[in-house]
């Protein structure tokens, strides 16, 4: 018999264990049969040199390996070792023809064309991205989320799924998309680690560097804004500290800074070749300890908290100690003698879209946000018209034409990444410009192509790579469309909408479910921004409302059914 | 109260020689559940998750007939287990 837990390091805890029989609904102790003992966790531990058979110990039955030698593995490890849902239970996944009624409906009057591109992202997802396993033998515990058809085994990505994620949570009252990492955690093994990349059977696939950015506390987080599905962190907390664990242990350098080799989070980026301390690792190390912070917080386990925060704390001075570029302004990976890339000779420029990692982790200090800014809006840099470029505008090796693979390409992950990190730091404005650039950019794209493709050219509305790519293709038609054009945020566990209000046109969101119920919201047309706004409700249950429109703000206690009201022309003020 | 003899004979038997006083072998006491691991007082390698691991003991079938189906397991921070970090109810032995 065994348990496992998530506790502190180097810390003393005691534990006893006294059998009990059940009779009659009624326990009945053996006191004089219980044992305890003590134990104490350990120091924090740094083995940046190890090799792969310690750092990817024990590979899983039948993984795939390309571009790197093999391990082997010692001793078989169960599947989910540190995770409870241990067999694949599920049913195939639906269409979205049998389901699409519990999805919620966008409401934008004159823009067909962005609800037939809402419409086209959750129908890829389901029919092509959302796939059982087959093989009598497959490792999975849930449905897979990848790419079935990619190469010769299929691909899954635990990047690309928390990003599909930070769109297909707006479906989660109609799928539960979020079992998809319930694959993730199944492969995990028993010292933390966590293969990037799983084929159609949800087997391990080593390629080159197999490991992912750890954005599952982010992810799931994110999920349970929308879902207040409190159960579900309760049950992932263990494998996402073990998963901490494993990248303190491994991926730190002896300076504490993090590293990874670059392929796994853009594939021929020239920073690659340059960087020997990475921004990114350091930054969304620390965006799994924020993260966690708030899962322990939430949980009641005030221990964790405590930990992660000051983990938190820590990696903020470490990155501003260490990768703030004060000659640029910026923040950029650093090579193994301490010199940033970003200029290694003058005038040869190496600004790439993961120098913005910091801002989504929360690390920056309001008095570095300018400099960071000024890049994000400089045209000559990382504003294009397409988005926000995979390596900025005046960077050597920037593709102009068509940005590929990562020299210039907009791709949904990274568009994301530095939205969220605006939105994070209170950049409204800011990222309300580009948020909406890449959003029409996307749906020109998808008008021309009538498909979502990989990423986007730069400098002009086009696809390129693979089709159908929804996928985190749907970022931009679901979640800015919602997020962003229509202006929704979600607090299921607050029971609180924000609604920011920016059309003229009648918009709003129907059939949304939130909470334990559904809800419609409409916001009549206007002729002007400083008109006042006519909204109607249809609610199942109530909550807390906030609009804010032009400047005006309201907070509404909405009750169930139906009501109107308006937020007047010149109503209070707020942010 | 005094014990009659046939009622007492076989306590005094059971644990001489491990055989009573027809020659036959005296079934074990039960004994404590027995903790695998951690060792008491071990500094763990991890130092964010342990792993519990422990045996229930083989009940006597002078005892139960059924060997335990659950135990209580409670992790702490402090010896007085005051707002224990788990305390939980195990069925699945």
């Amino acid at each position: 018999m065994s348990y496992r837990l998530a506790l502190m390091p180097e810390k003393k805890y005691y534990w006893r264990l006294m059998p009990f029989e059940e009779a009659n609904g009624a326990h009945k102790y053996y006191t004089n049969l219980q044992a305890e003992a003590t134990f104490s966790t350990g120091k924090p531990r740094n083995q940046f040199g190890a090799d792969d058979s310690l750092r990817y110990q024990n590979p899983r039955e039948g993984a795939h390996w390309q571009y790197m030698q093999p391990v082997a593995s010692k001793v078989f490890e169960p599947l989910s070792p540190w995770y409870e849902v241990k067999a694949y239970k599920a049913v195939p996944p639906p269409s979205l023809a049998a389901i699409r009624s519990q999805f919620p409906v966008p409401v934008w009057d004159g823009h067909p064309e962005a609800l037939a591109t809402y419409w086209y992202c959750w129908d890829t997802l389901l029919r092509v991205w959302v796939f059982a396993p087959k093989a009598l033998d497959h490792q999975a515990v849930a449905n897979l989320l990848g790419y079935p058809t990619w190469g010769p085994w299929g691909s899954t990505m635990v990047w690309d799924s928390c990003f599909i994620l930070h769109f297909a949570r707006y479906g989660a009252q109609a799928y539960p998309f979020i079992t998809c990492l319930d694959n993730c955690y199944a492969r995990q093994h028993e010292n933390g680690f966590i293969c990037r990349e799983s084929d159609r059977e949800n087997r391990e696939v080593y390629v080159v560097f197999p490991v992912n950015p750890p954005l599952f506390a982010w992810a799931e987080w994110e999920w349970y804004k929308v879902s207040n599905d409190k159960e579900r962190l309760k049950h992932v907390l263990l494998p996402l500290v073990k998963h901490y664990e494993w990248w303190m242990t491994y991926q730190r350098r002896e300076n504490g800074l993090y590293w990874v080799q670059g392929v796994n989070e853009a594939d021929d980026s020239p920073r690659n070749d340059l960087m020997y301390y990475a921004t990114s690792a350091t930054s969304y190390q620390g965006l799994a300890a924020l993260y966690l912070a708030r899962i322990a917080q939430e949980l009641g386990r005030a221990d964790l908290k405590s930990f992660f925060d000051q983990q938190h704390e820590e990696l903020k001075a470490l990155v501003n100690d260490k990768l703030w570029d004060e000659r640029h302004q910026l923040y950029n990976d650093i090579t193994k003698d301490g010199k940033f890339i970003t200029e290694l000779q003058p005038g040869v420029l190496c600004k790439h879209v993961h120098m913005f990692w910091p801002l989504m982790a929360e690390l920056v200090p309001a008095d570095r946000l300018p400099g960071i800014t000024r890049e994000l809006k400089n045209p000559a840099s990382f504003n294009r018209s397409s988005g926000i470029p995979s390596l900025s505008a005046d960077s050597k090796g920037y593709n102009a034409d068509t940005g590929q693979y990562w020299k210039g390409a907009v791709w949904p992950s990274t568009q994301c990444m530095v939205q969220e990190g605006l939105a994070a730091t209170g950049q409204k404005e800011l990222v309300q410009e580009l948020a909406e650039k890449y959003y029409r950019a996307c749906l020109k794209a998808y008008a021309k192509q009538v498909t979502i493709m990989e990423n986007l050219a730069p400098d002009r509305p086009v696809g390129y790579g693979a089709r159908d790519f929804v996928g985190w293709g749907g970022i931009g038609p679901v979640a800015n469309l919602i997020e962003y054009m229509l202006g929704f945020q979600l607090d299921a566990p607050a029971n609180t909408i924000t609604w920011r209000i920016r059309r003229l046109e009648r918009h709003g969101l129907e059939n949304l479910q939130f909470g334990g119920f559904k809800t419609d919201l409409i916001c009549e047309a206007r002729s002007s921004a400083a008109d006042p706004c006519h909204i109607t409700i249809k609610s199942g249950g109530p909550f807390m409302l906030k609009v804010l429109a032009d400047s005006r703000m309201m907070v509404k206690e909405v009750q169930p059914g139906s009501q109107s009201f308006e937020v007047p022309a010149n109503g209070p003020q707020g942010k | 109260m005094r014990l009659r003899a046939y009622s007492v004979l076989p306590c005094l038997c059971w644990f001489v020689g491990g055989m009573d006083l027809c020659g036959q072998p005296v079934p074990p006491a039960e004994q404590p559940l027995r903790l695998v691991s951690p060792a008491n007082a071990a500094v763990l390698e991890s130092f964010l998750t342990a792993v519990l691991r422990w045996d229930y003991p083989a009940r006597p079938a002078t005892v139960s007939p059924m060997p335990f189906l659950h135990v209580n397991l409670q992790v702490a921070d402090n010896l007085e287990y005051s707002a224990p970090l788990v305390n939980v109810d195990l069925n699945d032995n």
